[in-house]
């Protein structure tokens, strides 16, 4: 299973929903398996099976996990959204001295052109 | 099958008479079928025979058995006491099982068959999933995602709870998160809810734009609209606050999404919700923002009633002090031995420079080398200050002594250059007479000259004369010799010129060895 640390939350989930798709996969192969005519394989009824049951104990746990960090989550604690314009203003002013340090600049080129 | 004899026509029968009768002739089809009905089918028919008779028997000793049993059931003075089931034979036991492990069978492939398309399908909505909750869980670093109670949508909020309690909430603050063609996230505006934009709207995706791409256009969309929030904010509180008694501001017209304003000194301002492609002046905009923001967000709380007055008070000293800057320049490059510094007042409503001459060092010491003229402007009044010049009032009343005080004085911006050509005039003068003295000789000392007495009671004078539009400098030279008895009758005057501090320092030197 993929460590808390490499991965986030949300690609932990997808794994989960990865892992369902797998189990669903199993489960048509278990069944095509026990309608051979020949009669079902025992090794590949096996692996199947274990290979299901290991996925479900994987999905419990990672659920689990991620149900309990979701709850610890309060959401709006910090609402940035008053510093977020100051920025945009900020962020105006920069774009303004820019463009006159550009304008000085290329007084000073044009100046020493002709020079 | 039976082998064709010579298609020759055979008699059928010979009459007495002699008459042949042919058979009637055969069709194509006819002779098909023929030929068909030849083929011994028996023992196919033979053993479907089998299975449909006994079909039919067992249907027919059914029906004995279910008539026997309504009849029973009719009269009531007989009843069923049981039925036992005949032991089956070991073949029949043998076809039911074949029968029900064949259904078994059966299932399982349909099953097996359902499992993976189901795996099939739902892998397929996992990624379209995947692409939406990614995109949605970046824009959740950023912004207040909520979610729907009932049809399972999201918003994003862009109300601010901190905001200060006059300011009201916007339409715009709760945005729908929608999902494209694709299964992407989408956010739709419906058409001219932000009056502020330019751009149009979002449609359908396009294919070739990644989900990164995506990503930025929809922060980029939130960023606007959350802008937009605010402008309309800032517009709101300043309709308000221009129709109260505000200090320096007064209404001189209005229009849907447009107000404006007398300012004073002849100068009007508007404030648009609809921007124009040139925003002009940008500092100006860029101030009334960061101003009520302090406003909005509740840390200017006692500054709010006037703050449009401020704002605009601080609008009108910036435009007359870009006046002055453009005085105090043209003085400053009239006169090649003059400095001009502006200095950072971190005040919007006062600006300062000061005007520095930079005379050439004295040979024998160098107590100063430079003069300072200040210049400080609050609003829209101008005040002077210069430095090492004589005290005027000490002059009228014939006080002799140096007093190097600063001379203050309030001006005009008409009467700016001249003051201050004159203060930097009147400098020039009290270096030269330092340095007279330095040498050891006597000269009197007026705000704008410096005289010599000679010999026979003549007096000789370096006389400074300003002139703001000069265009080959600002401050010039005469030289004006008196004769001591006469004063008016002999006054000779020569022009010497925009002269350099150097050339002046030995013009004086040269008057020093006249008057020694």
């Amino acid at each position: 299973m993929d460590s808390q640390s490499q991965t986030t939350s949300l690609q932990r989930l997808q794994n989960v929903e990865k892992r369902v798709v797998r189990v669903l996969e199993l489960a048509g192969g278990v069944m095509d398996e026990l309608a051979n005519p020949m009669g079902p394989r025992k090794e590949i009824i096996n692996n199947h099976c274990r290979e299901f049951m290991q996925l479900i104990k994987d999905i419990q746990v990672t659920l689990r996990d991620e149900i309990k960090s979701a709850c610890e989550y309060r959401p709006f604690e910090k609402c940035d959204y008053s510093t977020r314009i100051l920025n945009e203003i900020c962020c105006k002013k920069l774009e303004y001295v820019l463009s006159q340090l550009d304008a000085m600049k290329q007084t000073i080129d044009e100046c020493n052109d002709t020079c | 099958i039976s082998v064709d004899k010579l298609p020759v026509k055979r008699l059928d029968a010979i009459e007495e008479t002699g008459a042949e009768r042919f058979p009637p002739d055969v069709g194509y089809d006819e002779k098909r079928e023929s030929l068909i009905r030849r083929i011994d089918f028996a023992w196919a028919v033979w053993q479907w025979q089998n299975m449909v008779e006994n079909l039919q028997f067992a249907h027919q000793e059914l029906s004995v058995i279910i008539d026997l049993i309504n009849t029973v059931e009719a009269n009531d003075a007989v009843t069923v006491a049981g039925m036992t089931r005949p032991k089956a034979l070991p073949n029949e036991v043998l076809s039911d099982l074949s029968v029900s492990a064949a259904t078994k069978l059966q299932c399982y492939r349909h099953l097996g068959i359902y499992f993976k398309q189901s795996a099939k399908s739902l892998e397929q909505q996992i990624a379209k999933e995947a692409r939406f909750y990614g995109a949605l869980i970046r824009l959740q670093q950023n912004w207040k995602v909520k979610r729907q109670r009932g049809n399972e949508g999201f918003t994003i909020d862009l109300f601010d709870n901190s905001l200060y309690d006059s300011a009201r909430p916007s339409s715009l603050s709760t945005i729908r998160i929608d999902h494209d063609s694709a299964g992407m996230l989408a956010i739709n505006l419906p058409p001219n809810s932000c009056r502020s934009f330019r751009f149009g709207f979002l449609g359908e995706a396009k294919e070739s734009v990644n989900d990164d791409e995506c990503v930025r256009e929809k922060h980029s969309l939130l960023r606007e609209v959350h802008q937009a929030i605010f402008y309309e904010q800032v517009f709101d509180i300043v309709n308000r606050e221009a129709f109260k008694q505000s200090l320096g501001v007064n209404v001189t017209g209005i229009r849907e999404n447009y107000l404006q304003l007398g300012i004073g000194l002849g100068i009007s301002i508007f404030l648009s919700l609809i921007p124009s492609n040139q925003p002009n002046p940008l500092t100006y905009e860029i101030y009334l923002q960061q101003v009520f923001h302090e406003y909005l967000y509740g840390r200017a709380k006692n500054k709010g009633s006037g703050l449009l007055g401020h704002f605009c008070l601080s609008l009108a000293h910036r435009i007359f002090s870009n006046k002055v800057r453009v005085e105090l320049e043209n003085a400053v490059c009239g006169v090649p031995y003059l400095h001009l510094v502006s200095h950072p007042t971190w005040h919007s409503r006062t600006s300062s420079w000061t005007v520095f001459l930079k005379v050439p060092q004295s040979i024998l010491h160098a107590e100063k080398s430079h003069f300072r003229t200040n210049v400080v402007v609050n609003d829209d009044c101008i005040h002077v200050e210069g430095e090492g010049t004589p005290n005027v009032v000490g002059l009228f009343e014939g006080r002799s002594e140096d007093m190097s005080s600063m001379n203050k004085y309030d001006c005009d911006l008409a009467d700016l250059p001249v003051i201050i050509l004159q203060q930097v005039a009147s400098q020039v003068i009290r270096w030269l007479h330092e340095e007279a003295l330095m040498v050891g000789i006597k000269a009197n000392r007026d705000f704008l000259s410096l005289s010599f007495e000679l010999d026979q009671g003549e007096t000789v004078s370096l006389v400074a004369h300003v002139d703001p539009e000069d265009m080959r400098g600002c401050i010039s030279w005469w030289l004006v010799m008196e004769d001591g008895a006469e004063r008016k009758l002999s006054i000779d005057k020569k022009f010497l010129g925009h002269l350099s501090l150097d050339v002046l320092y030995s013009t004086l030197m040269d008057l020093v060895s006249l008057c020694g």
